[in-house]
């Protein structure tokens, strides 16, 4: 048994989410399951998801021939990953979802705009223009670089 | 970037330059992680290790000198391995002359000495050069220093070793990615396209590459294994020369390995058959005994794969026999005595043909390599070859392929020829009109000609071809498909060969290996593909395009899954968006217009392709151009077409995208809208049980347990009481609960999986028949009529959880037979997963079996040696022990070869309810057209026969096993003669 870390779909509001997946995912293999990545908090999709198969050569095919590929215009990634544990559905990002989300600089309207620590400091930026000078600059520690590195499974065993 | 033998001569210098430093330097090679990897990165990356007594800049200047001397460019950097808990050096290589702009020629303009350039080298990501600013740079910070300082005194006091990492060929990654200690990997967003994953993927297994030195025959390895690829910038010649020149002193200690090495690697890599033949002329005009021994190897080689049956694997010994008698290596007599034990294969008899079909391409699909050479030394043999093949294709075998193996049903507008035909076309075509002259073929040892002439050649030990067994299993027919001919090309540019050229044939092979070899790597293997055939001016994104629609369309099964072509078809597309998509749209143009006669499997496939290629690009379609299918009857296969793709792009995206895309007048083909019907939806309909089921659904809803939904489902009445047999199962009850559970789980696949999971327990206490299950299906089948995908889902859920059998489906399928759905592709999809659940089940049965059988088998192997040297009473204790433990697992046995027998029998049944239902409604249909005096064959007869035949075709291993209870018992010859034609087609099959 061995889960893909299937991922991207963008943020969209759309709930037959779940059945795109496994009907893309199904094409590399006979499926078990699909758990959704979630929002931590707000319980949202957020753009990953845990594809499970019977076999480990249907998940190579995935890994092989599903990244790179589209799916709904996203880019989809996937990866080996050691399996699923209740818990890791959800995004481990300090807003809730996913890390990349946190840190990412460029636009995506996909994934809802700015990264997360952008949009803050825009929405401080537009503040403290409004209110004039007076409210200070923002911290460059919580430049987008300068975080270290997500880890991308807490509970690999 | 810069290949392996190379490598070696830089580190050479390396060597001299950093003489006082410099205590071992090795070269090493890792094991490739991969198979993948082996061919892509010619076997692991190259590593040199570099013990020096200290580091210091000053050692790794020298380092970056040596290599500028080379004109190779230099990126470096010190970089610790988390696991091996080393560290070292890490050089990328690059050739100067295609580095980033820079030339030597533009050095010299600038008026620098060569030695006062460094390329970029840095220690902990700080730069170093050896400007006035190299000070400043190896010391910039103070923290950087004292950790180098540091280091070095950790290192120094482990004896210091010192690793110079280099990837040999691996790709140059921006200055800016590289990562330096302590830096942890980071995503990159996907904004790049595709191809991410793999970039993160390598950078992880670098780091892990284990640090043990690579000894010299996996340097030999690694040296013959990549020979001749295109990595390489130094000519093929020269190559050839100095691998031959360290293969002869290699000769003394390893000689069989050198041989094992050189043979594998031809026999996995055949398209370079050629090059290592070469190799092995070059080195048997140095060494007469390697040339001897070397050809007994491939003889004994040839003498197994034809024991074993590896037939691909014989054809390719073959063909590096033959190529050898180009180079010298083997005499012609010897190598044509052994074409004629093939050859004498075809004129025996009582034997199938599948075995002289066999023999006859083995030699066949080799002669192009050996050909001329025969002809010119002896002219009446081969004359005497072509009389004897042309005898035995003439006359001595039936021409009729079976039916089931075509893509295209009509010979127009490209003739459907059965593989061995059209190569024998093309050998008569390369003999008749080009006198064996091919022109795709690459030859290098033409250049070699005056030292293989001077070679001593080695004769061919006789083989005898071993006799045929019925239980062998020969390669089934093939039909070549052709989609293309050179009226498709656009007028100015390359030619494409006729059908009966052999450059068709031999670039179609090559495309087929390099699919075959790069199949887990679809980005290396389209750059491949591209590159094929390059020399023989041949349009090759029209044979690209065609090979790989080939191999998708293949009858009966494809070499790879769809997904595989699908894939490797977008990143062709990505890879020249010039050419590919242009040539894809043409094709898929072509497809449409001749769609009417394609096979019913294969337009599947196709439609699979469809959906997902049109899913990576935004969906865009120019539909208008089909618009003509929208006067065509229902069941039009172009109408069909159409349909059936955008119920799949539905499936891959949303209703609304899909809708928004497609032009107004197509809405009556356009799919219906995704949502659910849910029977009680209505409070006032005044169908019973809509009380009941909303009651039922607030009940589960408050985390009621199966039990309790049980005695709900009891209180209702059952409508079938006062009919005849209506008390086995309650119709209501079902429904009731069905549709329930159907709506609880509608949001997603887990809530649904979850909640049948739950419910598992009430489902097997309501339905106990057949008729039950049947009625449960039903309701799946309704509540999802407008999301075939959802409907797959849940009979796919249920089936698992072993709520319904595989009958069942069947069932369901057939009783729609009368419907509109029926001739739809999902419906199909349905009783296939059916079946191959059913398949997979017996096989994994099988599996247990053979098991138990093993265990067995061990454990009486273990009592045997037992008994001879435990005589005394603690022995016969442990003997005990032993016999009650053997019994125990014959006991496994006996359990598991009756569960085989019963999965067995349900599997024959299920095949034959379905044939015979098959059979009912084909003949029902005849018999009504009949009295009614129209023709039978209607499109709902194209569909209905073409899924009969497909489940001919994808399960033939399965179906071939009670062929004969179902010539006694179903396909008897009372049958309608059309239905029958199908079943002596599928017969034909294993002639």
């Amino acid at each position: 048994m061995v889960d893909i870390y299937g991922r991207d779909f963008g943020i969209s509001q759309y709930r037959d989410q779940h059945f795109k997946v496994y009907e893309l995912f199904s094409q590399a293999g006979d499926v078990k399951r699909i758990v959704m990545g979630l929002d931590r908090f707000r319980k949202t999709p957020c753009g990953f998801c845990f594809v499970e198969y019977y076999t480990r050569s249907d998940a190579e095919n995935a890994l092989f021939y599903i990244t790179g590929t589209r799916l709904d215009d996203r880019i989809i990634r996937c990866d080996f990953d050691a399996g699923f544990i209740e818990g890791r559905q959800y995004g481990r990002g300090k807003s809730g979802g996913q890390v990349r989300d946190e840190y990412r600089s460029d636009y995506d309207p996909g994934r809802g705009g700015f990264g997360k620590l952008v949009q803050q400091q825009r929405q401080m930026q537009q503040k403290t223009q409004g209110g004039g000078p007076g409210a200070g600059g923002i911290s460059s520690g919580q430049a987008p670089s300068a975080a270290g590195g997500p880890r991308p499974h807490p509970l690999q065993r | 970037m810069i290949d392996f033998g190379e490598f070696r001569e830089v580190l050479g210098r390396v060597e001299k330059f950093c003489r006082e430093e410099v205590v071992t330097l090795t070269l090493a090679r890792t094991e490739p992680k991969s198979e993948n990897e082996k061919l892509s990165r010619g076997g692991g990356r190259g590593r040199a290790r570099v013990r020096l007594y200290s580091v210091s800049s000053v050692s790794v200047l020298s380092v970056c000198h040596a290599m500028f001397m080379d004109l190779v460019f230099i990126d470096g950097e010190w970089e610790r391995y988390e696991d091996d808990r080393e560290e070292g050096m890490k050089l990328v290589a690059r050739r100067g002359h295609e580095g980033r702009g820079f030339t030597f020629v533009e050095w010299a303009k600038r008026g620098l000495k060569r030695r006062n350039l460094v390329t970029r080298a840095s220690i902990h990501g700080f730069p170093i050069t050896s400007s006035p600013a190299f000070k400043a740079a190896t010391n910039p910070k103070p923290h950087a220093a004292a950790s180098l300082r540091r280091k070095r005194k950790q290192m120094q006091s482990r004896g210091g070793h010192w690793h110079v990492f280099i990837p040999s060929s691996g790709t140059v990654r921006p200055y800016m990615t590289m990562s330096y200690p302590g830096q942890k990997r980071r995503y990159y967003d996907g904004s790049g396209g595709g191809g991410m994953g793999d970039d993160s993927f390598d950078a992880r297994k670098r780091r892990r590459v284990d640090a043990t030195p690579m000894n010299h025959e996996d340097r030999i390895e690694a040296l013959i294994l990549k020979l001749g690829d295109r990595s390489s910038q130094a000519p093929l010649e020269s190559n050839l020369n100095a691998l031959a020149g360290v293969l002869e002193q290699e000769l003394s200690t390893s000689k069989a390995k050198i041989i094992r090495i050189v043979t594998d690697c031809a026999l996995a890599i055949p398209e370079k058959i050629t090059i290592y033949s070469t190799l092995v002329g070059l080195v048997n005009a140095k060494s007469f005994s390697f040339g001897q021994e070397f050809v007994e190897s491939l003889s004994r080689t040839l003498k197994e794969s034809l024991r074993d049956c590896a037939w691909e694997k014989a054809r390719f010994v073959v063909r590096l026999m033959a190529d050898s008698v180009n180079c010298n290596v083997i005499t012609v007599g010897s190598f044509l005595q052994i074409l004629d034990a093939f050859l004498d294969v075809l004129g025996q008899s009582g034997i199938p043909q599948a075995r002289k079909d066999y023999f006859c391409y083995l030699i066949l699909s080799n002669l192009p390599w050996v050909g001329s050479n025969v002809y010119a030394k002896k002219p009446e043999e081969i004359a005497r070859y072509m009389r004897t093949i042309s005898q035995y294709m003439s006359r001595g075998r039936k021409k009729q392929v079976s039916r089931l193996l075509r893509v295209w049903s009509m010979d127009k507008p490209h003739v459907q020829e059965e593989l061995l035909s059209c190569l024998w076309a093309q050998i008569c075509k390369l003999s008749e009109a080009d006198n064996w002259q091919e022109k795709h073929i690459l030859r290098p040892y033409v250049p070699f000609k005056s030292t293989l002439s001077a070679a001593v050649s080695h004769n061919l030990p006789l083989i005898t071809v071993p006799p045929h067994e019925d239980k062998i299993v020969y390669p089934l027919p093939q039909v070549v498909f052709r989609l293309f001919d050179y009226t498709d090309c656009p007028d100015p540019g390359p030619v494409l060969p006729g059908a009966h050229s052999i450059e068709r044939y031999l670039i179609e092979e090559e495309l087929g290996f390099v699919m075959e070899t790069y199949g887990k790597n679809r980005k290396d293997c389209a750059a491949r593909m591209v590159e094929v055939g390059a020399q023989s001016k041949v349009p090759i994104e029209y044979m690209v395009v065609e090979t790989v629609f080939a191999h998708m369309l293949r009858l009966p099964h494809a070499p790879r899954i769809t997904l595989f072509y699908t894939s490797l078809l977008i990143d062709l597309c990505r890879l020249q968006p010039m050419v590919y998509p242009q040539v894809l749209a043409q094709a898929t143009e072509m497809f449409f217009t001749r769609i009417d006669t394609m096979n019913v499997t294969s337009f599947q496939r196709l439609l699979r392709w469809f959906s997902v290629h049109l899913s990576n690009f935004q969906f865009r379609w120019a539909w208008d151009d089909w618009e003509m299918a929208l006067s065509l009857p229902n069941h039009h296969p172009k109408r069909k077409f159409i349909q059936e793709v955008l119920v799949k792009c539905v499936r891959l995206s949303y209703h609304q995208r899909i809708m928004d895309t497609l032009p107004e007048n197509f809405g009556p083909l356009a799919p219906s809208d995704t949502e659910f019907i849910f029977k009680y939806g209505v409070e006032d309909a005044g169908i019973p049980g809509t009380q009941a089921c909303s009651s039922l659904i607030t009940l589960i809803q408050e985390k009621a347990s199966p039990e309790d939904v049980v005695n709900h489902l009891k209180g209702l009445p059952n409508p079938q009481e006062e009919e005849e047999g209506g008390k086995e199962f309650n119709p209501l009850q079902i429904d009731v609960f069905s549709q329930a559970i159907l709506k609880l789980g509608a949001k997603t696949i887990s809530h649904n999986a979850a909640a049948m999971a739950k419910f598992n327990p009430v489902f097997k206490e309501i339905a106990k028949t057949d008729d039950a299950k049947l009625r449960i299906l039903k309701n799946v089948f309704d509540f999802w009529r407008n999301n075939s995908l959802k409907v797959y889902v849940c009979v796919d859920k249920l089936l698992k959880l072993r709520t319904v059998d595989c009958s069942a489906v069947a069932n369901l399928v057939f009783s729609l037979a009368a419907e509109e759905d029926f001739t739809q592709v999902h419906l199909w999809e349905l009783l296939n997963l059916a079946l191959s659940r059913m398949n997979k089940h017996v096989a994994r049965i099988e599996d247990e079996l053979k098991e138990a059988k093993e265990r067995v088998k061990k454990c009486e192997g273990e009592e045997d040696s037992d008994d001879s040297d435990r005589e005394d009473a603690g022995g016969a204790k442990v003997k005990k022990e032993k016999q009650q433990e053997a019994r125990d697992l014959e006991a496994d046995v006996e359990k598991w070869e009756d569960q085989f027998e019963r999965a067995q029998e349900s599997q024959k049944n299920l095949f034959l309810i379905i044939f015979q239902r098959f059979i009912m409604i084909l003949t029902e249909h005849i018999v009504r057209c009949d009295t009614d005096g129209v023709d039978f064959k209607t499109w709902w007869y194209h569909w209905t026969l073409g899924y009969l035949e497909q489940i001919f075709i994808e399960h033939h291993d399965e179906v071939f096993k009670f062929k004969n209870t179902l010539e006694t018992l179903l396909f008897t010859p009372e049958l309608d003669a059309n239905i029958l034609e199908l079943f002596n087609n599928f017969v034909a099959l294993r002639m």
